[in-house]
């Protein structure tokens, strides 16, 4: 199991600081794949220290802006994520210390941050339609999942949940790495054509939620 | 495999070609989540994801339904975030940013330009070293104190005298010398460059210095070589070895280096004044020693 892990942070590490190059060299294109890749992560770390949804977005955005500011000095010795975390925390802890607010005084780990339960602090203080938003896009990503073929839904579940790379997909499956690749793409465009319809109008509700 | 799974797999699913394109591309991109798409390919879909705002959209609807389904997502960040950070970054002016792994190089490329001019001054230094003549004599590596002169009294075979090295040997113990010296050389370097001004400018020290220092020189016999235009054996000058490159420092001093000479002695080692058999040299704890 540690390697799978380590097989797929090694990927995930290799794609970021490839991304990271391109920002190091000028491209500020590449900045805005990380933050589609992280923002959502990152809202549910600060989710933990900042208890109002729109602080939480204003902390996210400026956590943002001090990576960008901040990235020629990453040298890739660690994960972009485990940096970017770093960044999150002090922001936030800063934002509380403003706003003449007492930051905690122990830092969450970067591992209990990633867990689902992470965001319950600001759940309890998130309007009804918000929550209501988060839970028809969980049911509707399991949904999608669950009425996938089992071809499809094995390998999009070994991929995403456990980890496994194509080549232990294919061995575990029995086929080739092709049709693996191909069966979690076709999987990631079912649940994608599910997802779809509740990102279009997110923008609209959460307008309304403010 | 269901039927609708089988035609996907054979590429059957789109109908044009441009939706097999962009099928194509969208495998890519799925692949390159997982971090399984070939380097080239990769930095190849990056910068088409930089500039296709669906495929982008896709990139992140795809990011997400990961995050969910590993439970990554407690809070659901506001769609326009990602937007927002954009224009930020946009608007903010911000200096040309350098690859950190050209700083690096950089960084180890002034260190080997450095490394490489102190071994440039260091063979330069030790080619300074004045010329030998082919009737140098044997090299007389290191006394430890100067001989006063005139030196006409007759040496004790102490440890002032020379002891026999092989000119190979020589050769080789000189260069070690001559590097193990840089580091020395170079914390002097100033020091000594003013010395050399100071020398140039007071000729009287110049013209001492060559005198302590052939008189300190040991003698010997002047050497014979063939002329290549005539034919002949012609004598060749002595020249006082080594000679001082400073004028306060003596030729024979404890770090003068030297080089080894090509003239076979025929293994004797020289020793330009032996003491005569029969006498009794004096020595210093001997009490019956005459008075200096």
């Amino acid at each position: 199991m540690a390697e799978v892990e380590s097989s797929q942070v090694s990927q995930e590490r290799e794609l970021d600081h490839e991304l990271v190059r391109r920002v190091q060299q000028g491209d500020s294109r590449a900045f805005d794949l990380l933050v589609r890749k992280y923002q959502h992560r990152i809202v549910g770390l600060i989710g933990r220290y900042v208890a109002d949804w729109s602080e939480c977005q204003d902390v996210a955005q400026e956590t943002f802006l001090r990576a960008y500011r901040a990235i020629r000095n990453f040298r890739g010795d660690a994960q972009f994520y485990t940096w970017l975390h770093r960044i999150a925390v002090n922001t936030a802890k800063n934002h509380l210390v403003s706003h003449n607010r007492r930051p905690p005084t122990d830092d969450i780990d970067i591992d209990d941050a990633e867990q689902f339960a992470s965001g319950m602090r600001l759940r309890d203080n998130d309007t009804p339609e918000r929550e209501l938003m988060r839970q028809q896009l969980e049911q509707t990503v399991m949904r999608a999942v669950e009425a996938l073929p089992e071809e499809l839904r094995v390998a999009i579940t070994l991929r995403e949940v456990d980890g496994l790379s194509y080549e232990e997909i294919a061995t575990r499956m029995d086929c080739p790495i092709g049709t693996v690749r191909s069966r979690i793409f076709r999987a990631r465009e079912a649940i994608d054509l599910e997802m779809r319809p509740l990102t279009d109008s997110s923008d609209t509700t959460t307008e309304r939620a403010k | 495999m269901t039927p609708n799974e089988h035609d996907i797999d054979n590429g059957k699913r789109s109908a044009t070609p441009a939706d097999k394109v962009l099928d194509h591309t969208r495998l890519q991109l799925s692949a390159l989540i997982d971090g399984a798409l070939p380097l080239d390919e990769a930095r190849f879909l990056l910068r088409r994801l930089e500039h296709d705002t669906e495929l982008r959209e896709c990139w992140e609807r795809w990011q997400l339904c990961g995050d969910v389904l590993r439970g990554r997502v407690g809070v659901y960040a506001h769609e326009g975030l990602a937007a927002k950070v954009a224009g930020a970054i946009a608007a903010e002016p911000m200096a040309p940013l350098q690859p950190v792994a050209r700083q690096r190089w950089l960084r180890w490329g002034s260190g080997a330009a450095l490394a490489a001019s102190v071994a440039m001054i260091a063979l330069f230094l030790t080619r300074q070293s004045p010329e030998v003549g082919p009737a140098a004599g044997l090299p007389a590596p290191v006394a430890s104190t100067p001989v006063p002169a005139p030196a006409q009294r007759p040496a004790t075979p102490t440890a002032a005298t020379p002891a026999p090295v092989a000119p190979g040997r020589t050769a080789e113990v000189a260069s070690a010398l001559a590097v193990a010296d840089v580091p020395r050389r170079l914390a002097t370097r100033r020091s000594r460059g003013q010395s050399q001004r100071a020398a140039l400018r007071s000729p009287r020290t110049v013209v001492e210095a060559p005198v302590a220092v052939a008189a300190a020189t040991p003698f010997v016999a002047p050497a014979t070589a063939v002329d290549p235009f005539s034919g002949q054996h012609v004598r060749l000058p002595n020249r006082p070895w080594p000679r001082a490159l400073l004028p306060s420092a003596p030729a024979n001093g404890a770090f003068t280096v030297d080089y080894g000479s090509r003239v076979d002695l025929g293994a004797r080692p020289l020793s330009p004044f032996p003491p005569r058999p029969g006498q009794r040299l004096p020595q210093a704890s001997d009490p019956d020693a005459p008075p200096q």
